[in-house]
């Protein structure tokens, strides 16, 4: 096994820092703390030089289809805290497609997202354990289908040209796409200021060309769009970890206490470094799912393990910096508090460490 | 604090005691009775900018007048400095001395001209302040305690402090409306959230944890009431209760899910929000109140008696 990146990924890595570096200083950030987090200009940007494009066929405009590329991109994104949720339309929508729609729809759609227009996805529900088998229903007459469910948390719903839904029917689960003019959004306050909403579709009405995939593989899609998106929000969580942790030792290199460097004390030190060692773990397993889904559809445990390590890495290196920065950690001027609301995001939304773990313990024990 | 409401527990629980005990006549009589009736709010004055785990080195100082002492300096992360009418405050008068045999501890009051503050908001919605101190006269009866023996006044108060921090109430009360729901939240026809197993696990896992928090709390009542207070358990209860919140607010997020990462005021929360403001809360108390680091170095020392770790 080679795990030495290759020469175009480190170059991928360090144009995203330099993009970012520029584009989401402290200042910059605190306009986006109150305000819709949503930095259009930079969006834009990316689009420009060919970054939506990352994970995707060159025949739509993209620079190939490498999951692990994305994952750059995600983790860049994390590392920065950037204003940019960018899942739901790069991962759920253009991926799903790219792997289960016909020629059509890929040329349409992620020549567009690759252009940087945006589409997204809603596909998680309130109080529904269970997102493989969705609450909402499908109703198919005809040549048409009649949407009605409530679905949450669907990223940046608001400026989205279409949004990606999965619905049960009387053919099993369906993608299917639909115009965000035709649902109601409701704009969600959540911990991290990020651009969520409530979707709610009432007997919406759709031609049968919006399911995106072949008849009978709604599931196997619906499935692969669960598992990569476990896989890229734990890459986001790779980043906003990799950043907490290079502010760990940062800052306890620097502050004295008792006539030293804080960072000289044992209990510190070691501290820091459990940090590190999580994210080097971390890292590890979200390379080793994202390198599987390029070639496997479903990698389900894989991405399980992925979003465990993520779960706990955002929660203990979380209050790791915390607690090493004392009151600097909490305080609104200095740069940590925004990695730590992240972090609470990217642990909780699409699968906790605990139900995760609970799953792949059935997964282990009953698919053998 | 099991309700919810706003007590000001560090007043009442740890700086009014040791006023009480160590205050002059007029500290006793004008100070302590107010602090009883619920008249007066303390805000606590140690940490400075470069003084915070080490706080025996603070520079604040208290110079001798003919008529009392002249207080010059700044304090950080002063709590509750925008509510108070006072401050208890650790000032070094002298500069010759060790560090901890030079302290003394003043009351300050937060309407004198010399006295100024400014705003620190932090990740849990919580305001705390810088507060400065510029020729601030005070007069003798506002000393507590000797002249310079100002440290064991502070170690006192914390270990006061410590206990008051990880009061079990709240964390219980919110473990009952985590299992309530649980148990009433339907996730398909015939199961509901509480028929899972993981979420079994964490709610069991909560619980063990609360119930040693509780026994911990009470035992310090205990010992507290035969007046003894013994600083290796202070520090033990710190330790732990800061910690289990932590751990304890996460498996109750995992158990209501994505739902707990809504914020007060929005759709569909659960619970009023209370998960997702708490655990932004979580981690001031493992640094607060004398960091974790220092308290197991405590509990080395004075409990199972070992040397001094350096």
């Amino acid at each position: 096994m080679d795990f030495s990146e290759l020469s175009h990924q480190s170059e991928i890595r360090d144009s995203l820092d330099k993009i970012f570096n520029e584009h989401c200083s402290q200042e910059r950030l605190k306009k986006y703390d109150s305000n819709f987090k949503h930095d259009k200009n930079l969006l834009s940007l990316l689009a420009s030089k060919g970054y939506l494009g990352l994970g995707l066929n060159e025949k739509y405009g993209g620079s190939g289809e490498d999951l692990y590329d994305l994952g750059i991109l995600f983790e860049r994104l994390g590392y920065h805290a950037t204003p940019l949720s960018l899942s739901g339309c790069l991962v759920d929508v253009a991926q799903t497609i790219q792997k289960f729609s016909n020629e059509e729809f890929c040329n349409e759609i992620l020549g567009s997202i690759i252009a940087g227009e945006i589409y997204t996805s809603a596909i998680l529900e309130p109080s529904n354990q269970d997102p493989e088998n969705p609450i909402t229903t499908a109703k198919i007459e005809d040549d048409q289908l009649i949407i009605s469910g409530t679905k949450y948390l669907s990223e940046i719903s608001s400026i989205a040209k279409s949004i990606l839904i999965s619905a049960n029917s009387n053919e099993g689960v369906l993608l299917i796409l639909v115009d965000t003019d035709q649902v109601k959004l409701t704009e969600l306050n959540s911990t991290a200021n990020s651009p969520l909403f409530k979707v709610k579709l009432d007997s919406v009405r759709v031609d049968r060309e919006s399911i995106i995939h072949e008849k009978g593989r709604g599931l196997e899609a619906l499935r692969y769009l669960i598992q990569i998106n476990m896989v890229m929000r734990s890459y986001i969580a790779l980043g906003v970890t990799e950043k907490m942790t290079s502010l760990i030792a940062g800052y306890t290199s620097e502050r004295e206490q008792f006539g030293r460097v804080i960072g000289t004390f044992q209990a510190v030190s070691h501290r820091a470094a459990d940090c590190f060692i999580e994210l080097e773990c971390l890292r590890l397993v979200n390379q080793q799912a994202a390198i599987n889904l390029n070639t496997n559809l479903d990698c389900e445990n894989q991405a399980l393990v992925s979003k465990i390590w993520a779960g706990n890495a955002c929660h203990k290196i979380s209050y790791s910096a915390q607690h090493l920065h004392g009151g600097m950690g909490v305080d609104k001027d200095y740069v940590l508090w925004r990695y730590c609301l992240l972090a609470k995001e990217c642990e909780l939304i699409n699968g906790s460490s605990s139900q995760n773990i609970d799953r792949l313990g059935e997964n282990l024990t009953t698919n053998q | 604090m099991r309700t919810g409401f706003p007590f000001p527990f560090l007043t009442t629980e740890s700086v009014g005691p040791m006023i009480a005990e160590h205050g002059s006549e007029w500290a006793k009589e004008e100070i302590a009775t107010k602090i009883l009736k619920g008249e007066l709010i303390f805000g606590i004055g140690y940490s400075e900018p470069n003084s915070g785990t080490d706080l025996a080195s603070l520079q604040t100082k208290a110079i001798k007048q003919t008529d009392g002492y002249l207080i010059n300096g700044q304090k950080m992360w002063t709590s509750l400095a925008n509510f108070s009418d006072y401050i208890w405050l650790a000032t070094r008068t002298d500069f010759e001395a060790k560090n901890h045999k030079g302290i003394s501890m003043f009351i300050v009051p937060t309407d004198d001209p010399g006295f100024s503050m400014s705003a620190i908001n932090t990740l849990g919605d919580v305001r705390t302040n810088a507060t400065f101190y510029d020729n601030i006269h005070v007069p003798e009866t506002h000393l507590v305690g000797e002249l310079n023996q100002g440290w064991s006044l502070i170690t006192s108060q914390l270990n006061l402090e410590r206990l008051a921090l990880v009061n079990h109430g709240p964390v219980e009360e919110l473990y009952k409306d985590v299992l309530e729901t649980a148990q009433s939240t339907k996730i398909n026809k015939d199961q509901y959230l509480s028929d899972l197993s993981w979420v079994k696990h964490n709610l069991a896992q909560v619980h063990s944890g609360i119930e040693a928090l509780k026994l911990i709390c009470w035992k310090q009542t205990c010992i507290m009431e035969s007046g003894q207070l013994n600083m290796a358990e202070a520090s033990v209860a710190k330790v732990y209760g800061s910690e289990f919140f932590i751990e304890a607010f996460r498996l109750m997020m995992e158990i209501m899910g994505e739902l707990s990462i809504l914020k007060n005021g929005s759709e569909l929360t659960i619970l009023n929000a209370r998960l997702e403001r708490m655990y932004r809360t979580a981690s001031i108390l493992t640094f607060g109140g004398g960091t974790n680091e220092v308290q197991r170095d405590i509990i080395s020392m004075a409990g199972l008696l070992m040397p001094r770790s350096r």
